[in-house]
């Protein structure tokens, strides 16, 4: 069991402390593991949901007002019950076998929301990956508000106008690569096409 | 849609002129159709703004595969219970293989592959019982300190404390220890209580267990179409009833 507090832990994932992402994954993976292992899942199952679990608890965890009143194993655990328990859902597996948990029932609802958005991100990201190394350069510099000019100059291009085409060019490539995914569209209303 | 796009770039780019701006506001309010093409758009520069999130995966990604080659002995001993099904299914096709070449000739009078009682014997196993450490309400530490009687073979003394208990998880318990003492019939029907209360967490595993109990009760045909009834449905045991199918 580690010692640190929940807050102490979440510092560490919000700063990418390895010492501190060694201890939770010495000290909830095992857990997690089982959780999945039982319930129709393996190994691989195991480490994505341990994975997308610490994912959401650090997406959360930028939020000032985001507080964990239990332990984080605990607050971990729930949140990777919920993954695996959609998860299962998704595949019709639904037959989870566990013992209700009351203490978890608290964080549900909360979690939901993380948990479709987490989707989202995921699918972002995944398309984004399959972008060019050059797409993706030129997309990451652009979100984080570098000027065209120095993208321009980063990336080599001969004009700031250049580097507004590419942009765009791969702006669009990346959002038509995720309106075609199915599972977007299952997440999504149907405002967007 | 073309047109969307054009000016959303520009709005993201701070390109508008003040009454774009306001007119490009107030048709976000009235079209639905911009607005979530924007939120969309806002989304995904938020979920890929953030570079610290791919450095997170991927230290989290390291720290699994290095605890991976760590604890690589130490991981195959651990009992995970579906990898050692499929070794289970593996050494039991290859303990047929060779039985039914041993005994062929015996084989060839007697057409079964292998009798109900040796196949119980392949197939039946305890059920895995989940480990809880939190301690509840009298009624749920009663039923934890009865599923530790039952891991540790003490079915007489789980029987006592299950029988008391009207869970479902209580009910699979009792007829798995059922099983056990050898009290085959009163299995049977506790399982078919289950499947029968339908969704529930344990029908999957009801089921298999109650082909096993005919499988033991010798009620061959019972047992062919309980299988057959698992070996058609999404069951986890699915394979493992298609080679008992096989083997009947």
């Amino acid at each position: 069991m580690t010692k640190k507090s929940a807050g102490e832990l979440l510092n560490g994932i919000r700063q990418n402390d390895r010492e501190i992402l060694e201890s939770i994954y010495k000290d909830c993976f095992p857990v997690i593991r089982y959780l999945v292992i039982v319930n129709n899942g393996n190994e691989h199952d195991a480490k994505d949901i341990y994975q997308e679990g610490i994912l959401i608890i650090y997406q959360k965890s930028k939020n000032d007002d985001f507080k964990i009143t239990c332990t984080f194993k605990t607050y971990l655990y729930s949140v990777c019950r919920l993954l695996w328990l959609k998860y299962l859902d998704e595949k019709k597996q639904n037959k989870l076998i566990l013992i209700e948990d009351e203490p978890f029932k608290d964080y549900y609802e909360n979690i939901q929301l993380d948990y479709e958005k987490n989707e989202r991100y995921q699918l972002y990201r995944k398309y984004f990956l399959a972008l060019s190394i050059d797409c993706q350069r030129v997309l990451e510099l652009y979100f984080s508000k570098v000027s065209l000019k120095t993208i321009s100059k980063i990336m080599g291009y001969k004009s700031d106008k250049y580097a507004k085409k590419r942009k765009h060019q791969c702006k669009i490539s990346l959002i038509k690569k995720i309106k075609r995914d199915s599972k977007f569209k299952e997440l999504n209303n149907e405002e967007l096409s | 849609m073309k047109n969307y796009l054009k000016s959303i770039d520009k709005y993201f780019d701070g390109e508008m002129s003040e009454n774009e701006l306001i007119e490009f506001e107030k048709n976000m309010k009235s079209d639905k159709k911009l607005n979530a093409e924007v939120e969309f758009q806002k989304e995904i520069q938020d979920s890929l703004h953030d570079k610290q999130i791919f450095d997170l995966k991927n230290n989290l990604e390291k720290i699994h595969n290095e605890a991976k080659t760590a604890n690589n002995i130490d991981a195959n001993k651990e009992p995970v219970v579906r990898e050692l099904f499929i070794k289970k299914i593996q050494l039991a096709a290859a303990v047929i293989v060779l039985m039914i070449i041993a005994s062929s000739v015996f084989y060839f009078v007697n057409n079964r592959t292998m009798s109900n009682e040796t196949l119980y014997g392949i197939y039946y196993e305890p059920a895995k019982t989940m480990l809880v450490e939190r301690s509840g309400n009298n009624d749920e530490v009663n039923l934890m300190q009865a599923l530790q009687k039952y891991n540790h073979n003490d079915y007489t003394g789980a029987i006592e404390v299950f029988e008391k208990d009207n869970s479902i998880m209580a009910k699979f318990y009792l007829a798995l220890s059922y099983m056990e003492t050898n009290r085959m019939l009163d299995a049977v029907n506790l399982l078919k209580a289950i499947i029968e209360e339908n969704d529930n967490l344990f029908v999957d595993q009801a089921e298999w267990y109650l082909g096993l109990c005919y499988l033991k009760l010798n009620e061959t045909e019972k047992a062919l179409i309980q299988f057959s009834k698992i070996s058609q449905s999404n069951s986890t045991y699915k394979i493992k009833s298609e080679e008992v199918l096989k083997n009947i």
